[in-house]
């Protein structure tokens, strides 16, 4: 099968990996750019949440490419992203594409069904190639997590050359399809990064921001308009609040360190929001007040336009604020997203927190 | 004397208030409702809302702000999670009683109770009991009280489903209420001349007046015969549904996509309106999925999106263009109630 699959920051380089180890032949749809999301704007619903035109745009770049499945994950509500999947077929469908679109939607406790859903992807391999395709992916995207955790800790001594450095991790970790190589090449990519900060005497205290919101805007650079990069090139330490491992340990794998910190933010959102509401919402009230309560100097809350749970979160956040003494940006992004406007806000509310932190200093 | 609660008249109000409203009053509350919508109320909402909040919720922050000046001691906004089992209302109804503490500052205290079926076991939910725990001690008189709330709110489903108005219902009674009078719908073949419409929108767009810009009296003296997505039965919903690859996970979302599919299915109607809240997370998609599938079909269907800055004089002329199109359209196919049941090849929808 020619498979291809959503975009979202790195993820491809896992899911290659994924399939290439099934035996498929993996066609990634080119980079998010600026024809992506037009292809995207042209043909989803109007009112659609922006992931949901990107991977339109994604898909229909990547059938052209010659994909013939498409790999998707499904949902089981209460936000849209459950049903991503169905209107994409639609859409695709309307416009003429011959296509195969394989859903991963949750088992919610019919495993058979969700085999047989699976079962083309895994093109006759055994259990254990399965395995391990699986857990080659699954060190992928640590892999890919960590190299980008280490970016975010030293990109403000030097964003060009770090960044620069970080490209060549991330496409040494797309080379090697074999879990050794793949933690030599992880911890040289790590190594290479650490030394920027050990260069420094430790004088420089750069401000620290910590962003929270919904994880595809977090996750895709072209989306949040290099949001990280530009935070760095104005000397900033960015924190993201969470990785895509992270999201597979909460909800996936169930990890136990994790379903601790997800113990401790459901408490510390408690005053505010007590409860699910689908997407990331709840995560983005709780993270921010269990980060407001550490030393950083400022939020800032990205979402898609019209995002149903980060409205929720937008409109609870400003009371964290408030409590905590915190200056909090919401950044509400979508198509029409410029560079320009964009920027002179981010660089404002920098300013905004360096002066503030000047006064308390 | 009894407390007094707040029920905004918004959101579910048009889905649940005869059964809150019997529930509680069994139980001694004195109910107060905020006036209808109006301009004054839409502007309070909107200045508490974050910008990009669907005008229903923006609306529903108003009604909070009028009921916060007449002194009730409580308001009551449950959080509705789930009215039933495998479905989601919306995630902003799930955060709903946090938005409004956080947004509108100084209001009477709200009332907190969950509304989760999903799990739902015997026959009084817990939460309901809880409730009436707050005004009386005697659980006989709450199981009462709760039999009494779910009977008058199964005669007003049934209600619903032959047309009546929900305010109509809830004020006037069975007797005086005004209708859309399902039935006539049913008879097409007697009565050629009349232009059917499918109206589908969540019941806080299709009946709160202010909201749809009155779009129902507009489309009846316009002699135009109304089904909206609320007059469809649990089967009927479900017939439409089964052309569906995937469950859906929305109650709203069913109620909508089934009746559409159900009305393209059997073709009853000429053509439908889609009423959607302009920001509307579920509708996005919904409604998307209901034009293709009308589109597909060859069968005319108007989506007219409601905010704050629709202006009713443009509404009227989308809505009046539509119907003077589905009148030539049924004058050229006479014969298209002949072939009920089967897809009539037609030319693509202009709109
Ligand atoms: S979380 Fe937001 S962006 Fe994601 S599907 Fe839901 S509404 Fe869309
Ligand atoms: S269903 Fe749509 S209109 Fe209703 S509250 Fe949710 S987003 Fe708003």
């Amino acid at each position: 099968m020619k498979v291809t699959f959503p975009h979202m920051g790195n993820l491809w380089i896992a899911l290659k990996a994924l399939f290439e180890k099934l035996g498929h032949e993996v066609i990634p749809p080119p980079p998010v750019t600026r024809n992506t999301i037009e292809l995207g704007v042209r043909y989803a619903p109007e009112f659609a949440c922006l992931p949901l035109k990107v991977n339109v745009g994604n898909f229909i770049e990547g059938l052209e490419k010659g994909a013939e499945t498409v790999v998707m994950l499904g949902g089981s509500g209460p936000c849209r992203f459950g049903y991503y999947a169905q209107v994409e077929r639609e859409i695709l469908k309307d416009l003429g594409y011959s296509f195969n679109i394989i859903v991963v939607d949750p088992p919610m406790g019919d495993w058979q069904r969700f085999l047989q859903d699976l079962q083309p992807l895994g093109n006759g391999c055994g259990w254990r190639e399965v395995w391990d395709a699986l857990t080659l992916a699954w060190e992928k995207i640590k892999a890919l997590d960590q190299i980008h955790r280490t970016l975010l800790k030293v990109q403000f001594y030097n964003p060009r050359v770090t960044w620069k450095c970080y490209d060549h991790a991330v496409k040494a970790i797309n080379g090697v399809d074999d879990k050794k190589l793949l933690q030599r090449a992880t911890s040289e990519g790590i190594r290479k990064l650490a030394l920027f900060s050990e260069n420094q005497n430790g004088t420089f205290a750069p401000l620290k921001i910590v962003i929270v919101g919904e994880v595809f805007m977090m996750w895709e650079p072209y989306v949040n308009l290099d949001l990280e990069k530009a935070l760095g090139g104005m000397g900033v330490e960015v924190i993201r609040s969470a990785y895509l491992s992270d999201w597979i340990c909460d909800n996936v794998l169930f990890n136990p360190r994790h379903m601790l910190r997800r113990i401790k933010f459901k408490k510390a959102a408690k005053p505010y929001l007590n409860c699910f509401i689908g997407g990331h919402g709840w995560e983005s009230v709780g993270e921010s007040v269990l980060y407001a309560r550490k030393k950083i100097d400022g939020i800032i809350h990205v979402l898609p336009f019209t995002c149903m749970p980060e409205i929720v979160a937008q409109s609870i956040l400003p009371a964290v604020s408030r409590d905590y003494h915190l200056p909090v940006l919401t950044l509400s992004l979508d198509e029409h997203s410029a560079q320009a406007g964009f920027l002179t806000r981010i660089e404002a509310f920098v300013d905004l927190i360096r002066e503030r932190k000047q006064i308390t200093a | 004397m009894g407390l007094k609660i707040g029920i905004p008249r918004a959101l579910l109000y048009y889905d649940y208030f005869l059964l809150w409203n019997t529930f509680l009053e069994s139980l001694g509350v004195e109910i107060v409702l905020s006036q209808k919508t109006n301009k004054d109320i839409v502007n309070n909402g909107i200045k508490s809302a974050v910008e990009e909040t669907c005008l229903p919720v923006k609306v529903f922050l108003g009604h909070v702000h009028n009921l916060a000046q007449k002194k009730v001691d409580y308001l009551f906004i449950p959080r509705y999670i789930s009215v039933e089992p495998r479905r989601f209302l919306c995630p902003k109804f799930m955060g709903l009683p946090y938005m409004i503490k956080h947004l509108i500052p100084g209001i009477p205290p709200v009332l907190n109770v969950d509304i989760d079926m999903r799990k739902q076991k015997g026959e009084l939910p817990v939460e309901m009991y809880r409730l009436g725990r707050l005004f009386t001690f005697n659980p006989w008189k709450i199981r009462m009280a709760y039999r009494l709330a779910r009977e008058n709110q199964k005669s007003f489903k049934k209600m619903m489903l032959q047309g009546f108005l929900p305010e109509e219902v809830f004020f006037n009674g069975t007797e005086k209420s005004k209708a859309l009078k399902r039935t006539v719908l049913k008879e097409n073949d007697q009565d050629r001349n009349v232009l059917r419409i499918g109206l589908i929108g969540h019941s806080y767009n299709l009946y709160d007046k202010y909201i749809n810009m009155n779009i129902l009296e507009k489309l009846q003296e316009m002699g135009v015969q109304i089904i909206t997505s609320k007059m469809f039965s649990e089967a009927e919903v479900n017939s439409g549904l089964k052309k569906l690859q995937k469950d859906i996970f929305w109650t709203f979302g069913k109620e909508t996509i089934g009746s559409a599919f159900y009305l393209l299915e059997e073709r009853i109607t000429h053509g439908i309106i889609l009423l959607v809240s302009f920001a509307c997370g579920p509708d996005s998609i919904i409604m998307d999925l209901i034009d293709r599938a009308y589109k597909r079909a060859g069968i005319p269907c108007l989506t007219l999106v409601l905010d704050e800055h629709s202006a009713e004089g443009g509404v009227i002329t989308r809505l009046e263009a539509f119907i003077e199109m589905l009148k030539w359209r049924k004058q050229k196919n006479e014969g298209y109630f002949s072939t009920h049941g089967k897809p009539v090849d037609c030319p693509e929808s202009p709109f």
